[in-house]
């Protein structure tokens, strides 16, 4: 019988059912549990709104924060859960005996905490979201007939400055992913712990670069070396770094699997 | 099946584990691996199964580096390890999420296996004892007809009925093209079930032998006195001693396992060339 050691659909589908079948409850209770906490943060702030009314200002600004709140610290618990399997050395030998290849591995796991993640949130969110509006507007007709709707959310974002947002956005899911891949046990505190310390000393360099030794008077004479002349190039650049530093990060989280020893 | 040659592995900070082991083991066989504690036997079956990567050395088992972790390689083999992990679902649930990775996979073979260690599809692995969690795994891992299975101390935590029915259900179950083998310092666990007795010592292998040799070549026995001359090994016990002779009379002898391993790690040299076989 001749078996692609490195990619079949036929073992993505078995690492499905596999995940599925020993998961079902899990899966269950945290789809139940984030429903639960949208509607309760949405049923808070409606509440609110709704004494602001009687005060002749209504705000529907909250929605962009609401959201964006949600959505990060949401990914952040989703995402850091990635690799179950690696979670304790028991663990970590059966689901590195497990027959599939690495990259299948890896994929599937990418594919579950990021793609499904990127493509079912903001259709719970938006659900449990219009439902609790529809609740509020059915018992107080006159207090809003607003109905959430993802293009509101940030309707002054040039389409560049939203790409930008997205790719620094999508550090939230690659960071907690490969941090997953790497710590045992608290993979997720400790992956924050780790970039915030990375954060912080390149902050402190950057600092001392400015303040400590007056870099910001340095005007070369040959302006070629500096590629960024506007505001426009700027973030372009700040696109590319931020897309590279996605690859970079999902290629370390991939080899340090490829490498795992128990 | 599995070839190792001039294997060497040290853990990192740590003095070598092993120098320049070499090992082949071939299909068709119950291998049992000893040692005491310390000698290495559950880095030798991480080191089979690619949970972890030699410093130095070859190892292939049936063609494959098993530290590249090739979905071929990993289809054929089962390693059921001394400590492992079982979710908590029911047993059903369990096989039915992963024993499609196994493609000779028999659910027949599973629920006679299970049905003889008394255990149902419908339990609960939670509620289960710890020795009837290692009934479970053995009854997958069996189930699985991999042509390598690597159990690691798999008698832990039986009793000793389970032990014997542990021992017979293997001795059933097991094809010739499969090679079995079963890491244990309780030597007397598998006494009756091995065919191949690989001992490991000082990093390497001191002994590898078959029983059918073994017991062709050695006589294993009990006597109040021990005559000096013809005797290999022996130890003081209570009433006597237990001893090891060289065969003379062509009569094959029943082997007490424990007294040959006690003899390999005393340092008796038994044979020439019995590492390396």
């Amino acid at each position: 019988m001749e078996t692609n050691n490195n990619f079949s659909m036929h073992r993505m589908l078995l690492l499905y059912k596999q995940y599925i079948n020993l998961n079902a409850k899990n899966i269950l209770i945290t789809v139940g549990a984030a429903i639960f906490i949208i509607i309760g943060i949405h049923t808070f702030f409606h509440a609110q709104e709704f004494r602001a009314l009687h005060r002749g200002h209504v705000s529907k600004e909250y929605h962009g924060a609401i959201f964006s709140f949600v959505f990060f610290g949401t990914c952040l618990l989703w995402v850091g859960q990635a690799f179950p399997g690696l979670r304790s050395k028991e663990k970590t030998m059966e689901y590195l005996m497990i027959p599939a290849s690495i990259p299948e591995k890896f994929l599937f796991e990418f594919f579950n905490r990021i793609v499904i993640f990127l493509i079912f949130f903001p259709i719970i969110y938006w659900v449990a979201t219009n439902i609790v509006t529809g609740i509020f507007h059915s018992q107080i007709p006159e207090y809003t007939d607003y109905m959430f709707e993802y293009s509101n959310l940030f309707p002054t974002w040039e389409t560049r400055f939203f790409v930008l947002a997205a790719s620094l956005g999508m550090l939230f899911f690659t960071l907690p992913f490969t941090g997953a891949t790497y710590f045992q046990k608290l993979s997720l505190v400790k992956t924050i712990l780790a970039v915030a310390l990375i954060f912080g000393f390149f902050t402190l360099i950057v600092y001392l670069a400015i303040k400590g030794f007056d870099i910001g008077q340095y005007s070369p004479k040959d302006n070629k070396i500096l590629f960024m002349k506007n505001r426009h190039d700027a973030q372009l650049a700040a696109i590319y770094a931020a897309v590279l530093a996605n690859l970079v990060i999902l290629a370390i989280g991939y080899f340090k699997l490829k490498e795992k020893e128990v | 099946m599995i070839h190792i040659q001039d294997l060497c592995f040290a853990y990192p900070k740590q003095n070598k584990l092993f120098d320049h082991l070499s090992l082949d083991l071939k299909p068709g066989s119950i291998t049992g691996l000893l040692g005491t504690n310390g000698a290495g036997k559950t880095t030798l079956l991480k080191l089979l199964s690619g949970l972890l990567h030699k410093k130095q050395g070859t190892i292939m088992v049936d063609g494959f580096d098993p530290s590249a972790r090739k979905v071929q390689l990993l289809q054929k083999t089962y390693l059921l390890p001394e400590e492992y992990f079982l979710p908590s679902v029911k047993i059903s649930s369990y096989v039915k999420g992963n024993h499609g990775f196994y493609p000779l996979f028999s659910m027949e073979k599973f629920q006679s296996v299970l049905g003889h260690f008394e255990l149902s599809e419908s339990d609960h692995l939670h509620r289960l004892s710890n020795g009837q969690k290692k009934k479970f795994l053995v009854s997958f891992a069996l189930a699985t007809n991999c042509s390598l299975l690597i159990l690691d101390e798999p008698t832990n935590g039986l009793d000793i009925p389970s032990k014997a029915l542990f021992r017979r259900v293997l001795a059933g179950s097991i094809g010739e093209d499969q090679l079995v083998v079963i890491s244990t310092h309780q030597v007397k666990d598998v006494e009756n079930l091995i065919d191949n007795i690989v001992i490991l010592k000082d990093g390497k292998v001191a002994f590898n032998e078959n029983t059918g040799a073994i017991s062709e070549q050695f006589v294993f026995g009990s006597a109040r006195s021990v005559d000096e001359a013809s005797v290999l090994y022996s130890e003081a016990v209570p009433g006597g001693y237990k001893s090891i002779s060289k065969q003379t009379n062509g009569h094959a002898s029943d082997i007490d396992i424990e007294i040959l391993f006690n003899a390999v790690n005393s340092g008796t040299k038994l044979t020439s060339d019995h590492g390396n076989k």
